[in-house]
C-alpha cells in the first residue's frame, strides 16, 4: 500500500491511501498514518477511492486511527470509498462512527459538523 | 467432498503468502467467469480465515500449511481450507456487536463478521491435524449474497477428507 498526503481547501489534511489494505497493506502504511493522525489536531479527509480491498486489519486502522484524532480534538471522514469497500465497511457498521462522503462538499459538511 | 476440486492451492502459513491466496482467486475469476462482486466475497472471506490461521494457528513458530480447495457449481461454489494448526472453529465464534460510537468501537474482532455477511454459510470440522473449513456461496452466477443463509450442508461432505499434502 501507499500513503500520499496533501493539503485541501478549508485546511483540511488529505491522507490518499491507495493498494490493498489486508494485513500486508496495512502494515506498510500503519506506522505513517498513526504519525499524521495522533500528533496534531486536525480535520482529516481518508481518500480511499484507490484502495482496491479492504479486510477487518484496514478495518481496524481506521478505526484506531479516526480514535486517535477524536482524542486530539479533531475529526475524520471517508472519502469516495468504492461500492465493494464500502460494502464491507458497512457490514461492520463503521459508517455509522465515522463519516463516508462521496463528494468533497458532502466531506467538508461532515467534518465542519463533527 | 465427493468429487476432485475445480482448483487448488497449498500455501506455507506465512502472511506473505496472503497475497499468493489473493492472486488465485483472481486467476479463478479469469478461469470460472466468476462475476467480481462473487470474487470479491470469496476474496474477503479466504483473506480473514487465512490471516487468523496463519496469525494464531502456529502459536510455537513451527512452519505450517494450508491448503485451499475451490469447487465450482452450478448454483453454488464451495470452499475448504485445511491447515495444520491450533484447533479453533470460527463458526462458533460470536463477534462483537455493531459499535454505538467511535469511542466504544473494539479494536478488533470483525473478520467473523465478515465472513458471516459475505458468505452463505461456514462450517468448521476438527481434523486429526487441524481444522476444516468450508464455505458456500449461492447464487453464484450474480455474485450477491443469499438473503436467507442456507441451511446446513450434508454432514458426510464435511468430513476432512486427506490431511495436508
Amino acid at each position: 500500500m501507499e500513503l500520499a498526503v496533501n493539503e485541501l481547501d478549508s485546511g483540511i489534511l488529505g491522507i490518499n491511501l491507495s493498494g490493498r489494505m489486508d494485513i500486508i497493506g496495512t502494515q506498510q502504511i500503519d506506522l505513517k498514518f498513526t504519525a499524521l493522525t495522533s500528533t496534531r489536531r486536525a480535520q482529516i479527509l481518508v481518500d480511499l477511492s484507490k484502495v482496491t480491498f479492504i479486510a477487518s486489519i484496514g478495518i481496524r486502522t481506521l478505526i484506531n486511527n479516526a480514535k486517535a484524532q477524536k482524542l486530539r480534538g479533531g475529526c475524520m471522514v471517508l472519502y469516495k470509498p468504492s461500492n465493494q469497500v464500502e460494502e464491507v465497511l458497512k457490514a461492520t457498521g463503521i459508517h455509522t462512527i465515522i463519516p463516508i462522503a462521496h463528494d468533497f462538499d458532502a466531506a467538508r459538511g461532515a467534518l465542519g459538523s463533527a | 467432498m465427493a468429487t476432485e476440486p475445480s482448483s487448488q492451492i497449498v500455501i506455507q502459513a506465512r502472511l506473505e503468502a496472503l497475497r499468493d491466496l489473493a492472486h488465485w482467486v483472481e486467476r479463478l475469476a479469469a478461469e470460472f467467469s466468476l462475476p467480481a462482486a462473487l470474487a470479491h466475497r470469496i476474496d474477503l472471506c479466504l483473506t480473514e480465515l487465512a490471516t487468523n490461521v496463519i496469525s494464531y494457528g502456529y502459536p510455537d513458530g513451527r512452519a505450517g500449511a494450508v491448503r485451499v480447495r475451490f469447487w465450482r457449481h452450478a448454483d453454488r461454489i464451495v470452499v475448504c481450507i485445511d491447515d495444520d494448526g491450533m484447533p479453533f472453529d470460527p463458526s462458533s465464534y460470536e463477534p462483537p456487536g455493531l459499535p454505538s460510537s467511535l469511542s466504544d468501537a473494539p479494536g478488533g474482532g470483525r473478520g467473523i463478521r465478515l465472513v458471516r455477511s459475505f458468505s452463505d454459510e461456514l462450517h468448521h470440522v476438527a481434523a486429526t491435524t487441524g481444522n476444516q473449513l468450508t464455505l458456500v456461496f449461492r447464487d453464484a452466477g450474480t455474485g450477491s449474497p443469499s438473503t436467507a443463509r442456507a441451511g446446513v450442508q450434508d454432514p458426510a461432505d464435511l468430513k476432512p477428507t486427506q490431511q495436508l499434502p
